[in-house]
């Protein structure tokens, strides 16, 4: 399945900030997306750590399934106001 | 009913406050925040804001909604992404209801909890280099290619 990823913060530096698709095994969970990542970026390994997660733009912890055209965000901590 | 966005122009701070003015509240909190000159002993040149901004505006309605359901009172919120200069308002948070504390209450209900939930993102731009924040740690700016590791 297709999935689009979109990294935020510093995380931007390395993977960009417009999104990008990945294609991940059914069953894939945000996990299997995150590691994806880490494996992109070594820099990333230990950072993503400390994120939060959403799928299609509502919180989910890392175990959520994904699915054909979903959207994952990977959110580091934050730091609005 | 509450009112929340982001936004990409200054705040208009009159019109927002507006939203919460009605005649039936004795009391109007405006809360501002603002791009400060000093961050963690750097001097800061000027603040570039990035938000999710879909997300960051259901956020921060949902924000809005809940102190408006706990306090009784009318809420609007606006958070600016872009480059800001020193000085010039990131955020602004209003509050009306009848009496005073619950316009105080809701404001700072809203402001606090927006840090912790409303995915925005704040990158210092000052003359020895650029930082994001994020959460209690700056992390200087990488320049590293996107290739790498692929």
């Amino acid at each position: 399945m297709r999935v689009t990823v979109l990294c935020w913060g510093h995380l931007t530096d390395y993977f960009g900030s417009d999104g990008f698709e990945v294609e991940l095994p059914e069953g894939a969970t945000i996990q299997i997306a995150v590691t994806l990542l880490e494996q992109r970026e070594p820099k990333a390994a230990g950072l993503t750590r400390r994120c939060r997660y959403a799928l299609d733009e509502e919180y989910a912890p890392l175990e959520t399934p994904l699915y054909d055209g979903c959207t994952v965000a990977i959110l580091p901590p934050m730091s609005g106001g | 009913m509450a009112y929340a966005a982001i936004v990409n122009e200054v705040i208009d701070v009159p019109a927002l406050t507006e939203r919460v003015s009605g005649v039936d509240n004795g009391a109007v909190c405006v809360f501002i925040g603002q791009v400060r000159r000093n961050s963690r002993g750097r001097e800061v040149a000027y603040l570039e804001y990035q938000a999710y901004a879909p997300m960051a505006a259901k956020q921060l309605l949902r924000i809005a909604e809940e102190a408006e359901a706990k306090w009784g009172c009318e809420v609007g919120v606006e958070h600016r992404v872009g480059r800001m200069e020193l000085c010039e308002a990131s955020v602004v948070v209003v509050a009306g209801s009848r009496h005073r504390a619950q316009a105080f209450e809701a404001c700072r209900y809203c402001i606090d909890t927006l840090k912790e939930r409303v995915p925005i993102w704040k990158k210092e731009v000052c003359p020895d280099g650029s930082f994001w924040i994020e959460g209690e740690e700056a992390i200087e700016v990488s320049d590293v290619p996107r290739e790498t590791g692929s």
